[in-house]
C-alpha cells in the first residue's frame, strides 16, 4: 500500500485556500487540550442542574450521610446526560468533518443534509406507534435507517462533484419532506403528547435522559464512528483529486458506503435518543481547520472531540437559563451554528454564484 | 253578554293549551341541542342532560387515552371543534372551555349561536360553582343539586386528615406536576397529604425535570399508571431509572389518568382512591 500523501501533500482539487501541513506533534497538541476540555466541561456538566446541588455537596452528601437521593440524582440524571452530550456531539463533530472532506464542501454537515432529519422521522415512526415499546432496538434501528434514505437521496441528488449550491438545496428539499412527515406522523399518533413532542425532535434535548438512551445509541454510535474514522486516508487521498486517489489505492465505491453507513448509524442512533441536535457538524470542522490545515485524516479526530466539547458546553447553558421549561438543546447549537452558517455562505459566496 | 265572555274563556283556554302542548316541541323551555368542546364539559353534560339533548361532544372524549368514560360516549356524535361542523348541528347552546379555539368560538358567536365559555375548575370548590353553572345553562338545575349533594356526602365520608401529612409530589406524563392553584393538588390535599410542588413554590401544571423532582424530598410519589396509554417521549420519563431508584426507598403510588384532570364525580373518585392510598401507605408505615 503506497502512503495516501507525502509529508507536504496539498489539496489540488479544492476550493479551499492550501495550508500548511501541520506536524503531527501539533495534531497531537490540539487533541490533548480538547480531551482536558471535555474533562473539564463533563465534570462541569455533572455539577449543573436545575436543583442547583454542586459536584462536590452530592459527592460529600453520599460519603458522608450515605443520601441515596442525591446519590440518584448525581449517577441516574446527571451522568447518563453528560456521557449522552460526549457521546452525541462526538458522532456529529465527526460525521460533519467526514461529509465535508468526502463531499469538499464546506457547507455539508448531517442536519443541514437532512440525515438528521430523516434520522428523526424514522425514530417517531418507530416510537410512537409501539413499534419501540415491543421491541427496544427499534427505536435507533428507525433513526439509522431514516438516516440512510436521508443520506442516500442527498447523494442522488448532488452526488460526488456537485457544488455547495446544489448539495444545500437537496438538503433543503429532504429536510422539508422529513419535518412534514414527521409532524404527519406525530399529528396520527395515538399519544395525546405526541404533537406538542415535535420540539423534541426538531430541536433535540438531553433533559431527563436515563443510561436506557446510553445503552440504545452507544453501539451504534461506536461502530458508525469506527467507519467514519476508518475513511481518513482514503478522504487524504481524494483532496488530491479521484483519479490521483484511484492511483493511490483508495476504492471509492467502497469508501462511499463506508461513509454513507458510517453517518446513518452514527448520526441515526444519536437522533434517535435525542432528537436533532443541528449545527454542530458545520461548525466544529471550520474551527478547528485553521489549526491543522486542510488535510481531513487529522481533522476527524479533533472534530470528534470538539463536537462533544460544543455539545458538553450548550447542554450546561441551557441547564443555566432560568425559565418554567428547559430550552431544547438545539435552539443554543442553532444560536450559534446558523449565524456561523450565514457568515460561512458570504465567504463561499463566489463559488455559489 | 255571558255567551261572549264564556267564547272568549274558550278562546283563551285553547290558545293555553295549544301553547302548552307546544312549547318543548319549540325549543321554549330547555336547550335541546347542546354542543360541548370541551372534554371535561363532555363529561358533565353525559351526567346531567339527557342523552338525546346531546347534539355533540368533542372528539377526544372517545379516546380511551384522553378520556376514562370513552365507552360511555359511544354513539354519540363527535366533533373536532370545527366552526363549519358545529353550525351544521344548528345548537342551541355550545359549551367550550377557556382553552377552545378562539377563532371557532367567534365565528359561532357571528352566526348568532349562543356560546358560553366556561373557566376551568381549580380547586373543588371552583368545581362545585361549575357544576351549578353548567347546570343552570342546561337548565337541569335539579339533577345538577344532585350531583352536587352526592359529592358532598362523598367528601364528607373521607378519613379524617392526619396530624402529620404526607409529603407527596404529583408527577404525570410529559414531565408535568401539578402545583398550587390546580384541582390535582387539592385533591391531594384532600386525601391527606401535603404538596411539595406547592410548597417549593410551584402554580399550576408545570413541566418538572426528574431532579428539581426528586430534590423536593417526598414521601410518596403519585403517578400515572405506566401500563395503558400509547407510547410518547413524556411518557417514557415515567419509566426513567431514576424513579425506579426512588421507588426503592420511598412510595409511589400509582393512578389511573387522567382522573384529576376534569372536575366532576371522578375527582371525588380520586380522592378517595389516593385517601385509601395514604390509609395503607400510614399502616405499612405504623407497621413493624
Amino acid at each position: 500500500m503506497p502512503r495516501a500523501l507525502p509529508p507536504t501533500g496539498t489539496a489540488a482539487h479544492t476550493n479551499e485556500t492550501v495550508a500548511p501541513t501541520v506536524p503531527r506533534e501539533r495534531c497531537l497538541q490540539i487533541g490533548l487540550l480538547l480531551g482536558l476540555l471535555i474533562v473539564i466541561l463533563f465534570v462541569v456538566s455533572l455539577g449543573t442542574g436545575r436543583a442547583a446541588l454542586g459536584l462536590g455537596e452530592l459527592l460529600f452528601e453520599r460519603v458522608w450521610n450515605d443520601d441515596e437521593l442525591l446519590w440518584i440524582v448525581l449517577s441516574e440524571i446527571r451522568l447518563p446526560r453528560a456521557i449522552l452530550a460526549t457521546l452525541v456531539g462526538g458522532a456529529l463533530g465527526l460525521s460533519g468533518a467526514v461529509l465535508q472532506g468526502y463531499l469538499r464542501n464546506p457547507l455539508a454537515e448531517p442536519g443541514l443534509i437532512g440525515a438528521s432529519s430523516m434520522a428523526a422521522f424514522g425514530a417517531v415512526l418507530m416510537l410512537y406507534f409501539g413499534v419501540a415499546s415491543q421491541f427496544v432496538w427499534a427505536l435507533p434501528a428507525g433513526g439509522i435507517a431514516g438516516a440512510l434514505v436521508g443520506v442516500t437521496i442527498v447523494y442522488m441528488l448532488a452526488g460526488n462533484a456537485a457544488g455547495p449550491l446544489t448539495l444545500i438545496l437537496a438538503g433543503v428539499a429532504v429536510n422539508a419532506l422529513a419535518g412534514a412527515l414527521t409532524s404527519l406522523a406525530l399529528s396520527l399518533a395515538p399519544s395525546p403528547f405526541a404533537v406538542q413532542e415535535i420540539v423534541f425532535w426538531l430541536l433535540g434535548s438531553l433533559a431527563d435522559r436515563s443510561f436506557d438512551h446510553v445503552w440504545l445509541a452507544l453501539p451504534f454510535i461506536a461502530v458508525g464512528s469506527a467507519l467514519l474514522f476508518a475513511t481518513g486516508r482514503g478522504l487524504d487521498a481524494l483532496t488530491l483529486g479521484v483519479d490521483a486517489a484511484a492511483n493511490l489505492g483508495v476504492r471509492l465505491p467502497r469508501l462511499q458506503v463506508q461513509i454513507v453507513l458510517g453517518t446513518a448509524l452514527a448520526v441515526g442512533a444519536a437522533v434517535s435518543v435525542t432528537g436533532i441536535i443541528g449545527f454542530v457538524g458545520l461548525v466544529v470542522p471550520h474551527l478547528l481547520r485553521p489549526l491543522v490545515g486542510n488535510r481531513p485524516a487529522p481533522l476527524l479526530g479533533l472534530s470528534a472531540l470538539g463536537g462533544a466539547a460544543l455539545t458538553l458546553a450548550a447542554d450546561i447553558v441551557v441547564r443555566l437559563i432560568p425559565s418554567g421549561l428547559e430550552p431544547k438543546l438545539g435552539v443554543i447549537t442553532a444560536m450559534i451554528g446558523a449565524p456561523f452558517f450565514l457568515w460561512l455562505l458570504m465567504k463561499t459566496r463566489r463559488t455559489l454564484a | 253578554m255571558d255567551q261572549t265572555i264564556r267564547r272568549l274563556f274558550r278562546i283563551v283556554a285553547a290558545w293555553v293549551l295549544v301553547a302548552v302542548l307546544l312549547a318543548p316541541a319549540c325549543g321554549y323551555a330547555k336547550p335541546a341541542r347542546i354542543v360541548s368542546l370541551n372534554l371535561c364539559l363532555d363529561g358533565l353534560l353525559l351526567d346531567l342532560a339527557e342523552r338525546d339533548r346531546i347534539a355533540a361532544v368533542s372528539y377526544l372524549s372517545f379516546k380511551p387515552a384522553y378520556s376514562p368514560r370513552a365507552a360511555e360516549f359511544e354513539g354519540l356524535t363527535a366533533v373536532y371543534g370545527l366552526a363549519e361542523e358545529v353550525l351544521a348541528l344548528e345548537p342551541d347552546l355550545v359549551l367550550t372551555g377557556q382553552f377552545s379555539p378562539r377563532n371557532t368560538t367567534r365565528l359561532l358567536e357571528k352566526f348568532g349561536y349562543r356560546v358560553v365559555e366556561l373557566p376551568v375548575a381549580n380547586s373543588i370548590d371552583d368545581m362545585r360553582g361549575l357544576i351549578v353553572e353548567v347546570a343552570r345553562l342546561i337548565e337541569e338545575e335539579e339533577a345538577g343539586a344532585a350531583m352536587l349533594a352526592a359529592i358532598d356526602r362523598r367528601l364528607a365520608a373521607l378519613p379524617p386528615p392526619p396530624d402529620e401529612p404526607l409529603r407527596a409530589v404529583l408527577y404525570g406524563a410529559n414531565g408535568l406536576t401539578a402545583g398550587a392553584d390546580t384541582l390535582a393538588e387539592d385533591v391531594l390535599r384532600r386525601a391527606g397529604f401535603s404538596s411539595m410542588t406547592a410548597e417549593a413554590g410551584i402554580s399550576g401544571w408545570r413541566w418538572i425535570d426528574l431532579e428539581t423532582l426528586l430534590t423536593t424530598r417526598p414521601d410518596v410519589l403519585v403517578m400515572e399508571e405506566l401500563r395503558d396509554g400509547p407510547p410518547s417521549v413524556g411518557r417514557a420519563v415515567l419509566a426513567h431509572p431514576a424513579l425506579a431508584r426512588f421507588a426503592e426507598t420511598r412510595a409511589i403510588v400509582t393512578f389511573p389518568e387522567s382522573q384529576w384532570e376534569c372536575a366532576g364525580p371522578g375527582t371525588v373518585t380520586a380522592v378517595e382512591l389516593l385517601a385509601a392510598a395514604r390509609l395503607a401507605l400510614e399502616t405499612a408505615a405504623g407497621a413493624p
